[in-house]
């Protein structure tokens, strides 16, 4: 374990540093003048100016870059050039939110992928079809379309959950909970899709192999054979659509706090990106690049759980 | 039925660099005439026609809204109009706009224009009112919010530019301006947020008068930044000393950010909000839904011929290619497609009965695409020319985009649309010259006021390429200081020019449309107050 976590760090430092530089590049190429947004269309040009000065924009980018950086090795990712708010306090109060649908949407897309996954590879007949079907269906629905189903019916019609809003645990756990369900299922049953095909291929695949029939010859009980032999040896590649499923859903987050109104990261960047906030774009990208290399250790480190190779 | 739920986070620390001063673009200005008088100022035309929506008035409770941008900041002296229901709750103005388009005593109990020429306005403030900060509101505190509105080089700035303010007392004072001004009064009212008054205490530190501070206004609510999250939801709480109770209708106010209308038309249906604005394409719904719509006609929308010198757009330097241009909209079709029942066709500048509107001129772009193409050919695009139209995904302007894209074609100019995602990009691609054309709305104001927002020199956005005719600004001039009838011909003559010169190509006149639940009472707009304010805004039983 030690291992993997000193290859993962060996590896997350230089990809950080690359982002960042990357993104600090890119960020000054875009064309529009922050100082402009900010001063509104009456100002002179000596007060953009002045103001540019004042945001260190007129610095040569090298140096530009290193302020941010040191600032950032301190935890001070700079302020936003649109609100004036501290980037590091944003995200911070975005990312809770924002992880909390992630790891939920993939925890309902992991349940429902290996259950219908299963299903579909033991029963197989007109079953199989079905689950190949709806996963089908499942990765081919727009996701925009299917939240607004799911509101429509159970937060419109039904009045069953919210249709919008999120409460923090800290106020209603239930509230919380309430709020979650809907964001959780238009996020999570489209990525329960490719799990399910994912676990139905590969418990096809093991359910075939000799030493099933071993087991079975010496008696070993069938839900056994199932989930302690044939579903653990299936369980890596699963793991790794669910490795991509999770970094998918970061991007899917967006339409998710669009639709059901969530204070999340998303949002926040895609204002950042209308409105040339450079300062908070920089540190989103730093902060979901460490959100998909701990993705990758996470399932590394299940990985080596499951498999014991993997730890080598 | 599931309960009303609010958005809510803990706050965090809140340090913020003391330095910025986001300001965006004015995308729409007030309407409606302001009579040179002082006391209670009425438009009757403007007060005739209000839509309406609310039961019985009640007191207290919470008030939730959705707005669909969120504020760069809470400094009224730099925040353009598009976010003044943010800073008018915490910030009082000196002037109150009814719904009705009138203007009444708020932080100011009488004024007076002195001297015959609309160029001195005195004001006496009320007696004994505080700012939430503690500091009282003087004549001298009062000046110096007005001197830094006009000073910080806000969006609208440019209705001060030639001001210069006196304190003659402790509660009088006295506004002079360079250029006759008949509508000063109204253009310090609530709805923008130049009018919005900041103590002393809050100009020591204009920098501070952000989404982490508290507000130093002396309105009937007081900014919560604890309960705040700014991009999210925004706070406020009744202002203990605010010096007219009966003004405070609720006890607390949440406005919250819906980016995506259908999901403010969601959260409204379900009773988590009580009102939002949208447009046409939500009313049909949310009447099924039981909410009721707020609306009248009186935005001008449609496409601004800024390139008149045709610096970037060759052909639009030629009058006959803009001439063209308004020949080709078929006005009917396009209104009818996307606004409904709720748009009526125009192609002047001023509303049908209003001051400026043209009787001589009012058939003058009937739809004729023959004559459009005869225009063309005689100004040598034969061809037809591209012209590089800047649309925006707010307020219907890209679908009148597209609408105006498929006219245009049919005479062979080709449009390419360039759609801005948010106001502050809409600002600079309408004031940097990189369009020729754009499609933006404006509220259906006098003629004066159109002077200021839309065609002089120094308007900023509707004149991005600072257009400048000495016959209309001369006509502008005799209009601002004349007597009332001598002004309405003038107002004439000048909307004639604005029409034979082709600056502009309006399409329709579209509503702002409020959603509003039954739980809410006052959302009223007239064709002289087109913008519901929610200081009118009351718990209805």
């Amino acid at each position: 374990m030690s291992k993997i976590i000193i290859r993962w760090l060996l590896t997350a430092l230089p990809v950080l540093f690359g982002v960042s530089v990357i993104t600090f590049v890119l960020s000054s190429l875009v064309p529009g003048n922050a100082a402009r947004a900010i001063l509104g269309i009456n100002a002179t040009q000596e007060q953009v100016d002045a103001l540019n000065t004042e945001l260190g924009f007129d610095e040569p980018l090298p140096v530009r870059y290193w302020t941010w950086l040191t600032g950032a090795l301190h935890g001070d990712l700079g302020v936003s050039v649109v609100n004036g708010l501290p980037v590091t306090e944003q995200i911070g109060a975005r990312i809770g939110i924002t992880a909390s649908l992630i790891v939920g949407a993939v925890i309902v897309a992991a349940v429902l992928g290996v259950a219908f996954g299963v299903t579909s590879a033991l029963r197989g007949g007109w079953l199989g079809k079905a689950v190949d079907v709806v996963a089908l269906i499942g990765m081919a629905i727009p996701g925009f379309w299917f939240a607004l189903v799911l509101v429509t019916v159970f937060a419109v019609q039904l009045r069953w959950f919210p249709a919008t809003g999120y409460i923090m645990p800290s106020e209603s756990v239930t509230g919380w909970l309430q709020s979650l369900v809907l964001p959780l299922l238009a996020l999570g049953i489209p990525s329960a899709a490719p799990v399910a095909k994912q676990t139905r291929d590969g418990m096809l695949t093991e359910m075939g192999k000799d030493y099933i029939k071993v087991l079975r010859a010496r008696g070993v009980r069938e839900r056994s054979v199932i989930f302690r032999h044939a579903l653990r040896n299936a369980a890596s590649p699963v793991l790794t659509v669910l490795g991509i499923v999770a970094v998918v859903l970061l991007g899917g987050t967006v339409l998710a706090e669009t639709v059901f109104v969530i204070p999340g990261l998303g949002g926040l960047a895609v204002n950042a990106t209308s409105s040339h906030d450079i300062p908070t774009i920089q540190g989103l990208a730093v902060v979901f690049t460490m959100i998909v290399m701990v993705v990758n250790l996470a399932i590394e480190l299940t990985y080596a759980l499951v498999n014991p190779k993997a730890r080598a | 039925m599931f309960p009303t739920l609010k958005s809510r986070e803990a706050s965090a620390s809140t340090t913020t660099r003391p330095f910025l001063r986001p300001a965006f673009a004015a995308t729409v200005g007030v309407a409606a005439l302001a009579l040179a008088a002082c006391g209670s100022q009425a438009d009757p035309e403007a007060s005739a026609d209000v839509s309406a929506a609310g039961g019985e008035m009640t007191q207290g409770g919470e008030l939730v809204f959705a707005e669909q941008q969120a504020p760069p900041s809470l400094d009224p002296g730099t925040l353009d109009r598009a976010y003044t229901d943010f800073t008018m709750l915490a910030y009082d103005p000196l002037f109150y706009l009814t719904p009705q388009g009138e203007v009444e005593p708020r932080l100011a109990e009488s004024w007076e224009f002195v001297g015959g020429e609309n160029k001195e306005l005195d004001v006496t403030l009320r007696e004994g009112m505080t700012f939430s900060d503690g500091d009282p509101v003087t004549a001298d505190a009062v000046v110096a919010s007005l001197e830094y509105s006009r000073d910080a080089q806000g969006n609208h700035a440019h209705f001060l530019e030639d001001a210069t303010f006196e304190a003659t007392g402790d509660l009088t004072f006295a506004i002079t301006v360079e250029t006759p001004n008949p509508m000063l009064p109204k253009l310090l009212t609530q709805q923008y947020p130049i009018g919005q008054i900041i103590s002393p205490q809050g100009l020591a530190d204009p920098a501070a008068l952000d989404l982490a501070s508290d507000t130093h206004g002396a309105g009937p609510y007081v900014y919560v930044p604890e309960e705040s999250v700014p991009g999210d939801h925004y706070v406020y709480e009744a202002n203990p000393d605010y010096y007219d109770p009966e003004q405070q209708h609720w006890d607390s106010v949440e406005i919250r950010i819906f980016a995506d209308k259908q999901a403010a038309l969601n959260a409204a249906t379900t009773d988590q909000i009580m009102m939002f604005k949208g447009d046409g394409s939500l009313a049909a719904q949310a009447q099924s839904s039981g909410l009721s719509v707020i609306a009248n006609p009186g935005i001008m929308t449609g496409l601004f011929l800024i390139d008149r010198d045709g610096e970037t757009v060759p052909a639009l330097g030629d009058v006959r290619v803009r001439q063209a241009i308004n020949y080709a909209i078929d006005r009917e079709t396009v209104t009818t497609a996307l606004l409904g029942e709720y748009g009526i066709p125009t192609f002047q500048t001023a509303i049908e009965g209003a001051d400026g509107y043209s009787e001589a001129n009012a058939d003058l772009y009937a739809y004729d695409p023959d004559k459009a193409r005869e225009l063309l050919a005689e100004a040598g695009y034969a061809d037809g020319f591209e012209l590089p139209v800047m649309t925006a995904v707010f307020a219907g302007f890209e679908q009148m985009g597209e609408a105006i894209k498929g006219q245009l074609a049919e005479v062979g100019i080709t449009v390419t649309t360039d759609v801005k995602t948010d106001i502050a990009a809409y600002s600079e691609g309408a004031t940097d010259k990189s369009f020729g054309a754009f499609v933006g709305g404006y509220d259906a104001n006098p003629i004066y006021q159109q002077g200021l927002d839309l065609f002089l020199p120094s308007s900023n956005f509707f004149n991005g390429f600072g257009t400048e005719s000495e016959e209309l600004n001369d006509l502008w001039l005799q209009a601002a200081s004349a007597d009332p009838a001598t002004q309405a011909d003038l107002d004439v003559q000048i909307e004639d020019y604005l029409l034979e010169n082709a600056w502009f190509a309006p399409v329709a006149w579209a509503p702002v449309m409020y959603f509003a639940t039954d739980s809410i009472g006052g959302v009223e707009t007239s064709a002289g107050s087109p913008f519901a304010s929610p200081l009118a805004w009351y718990p209805a039983s």
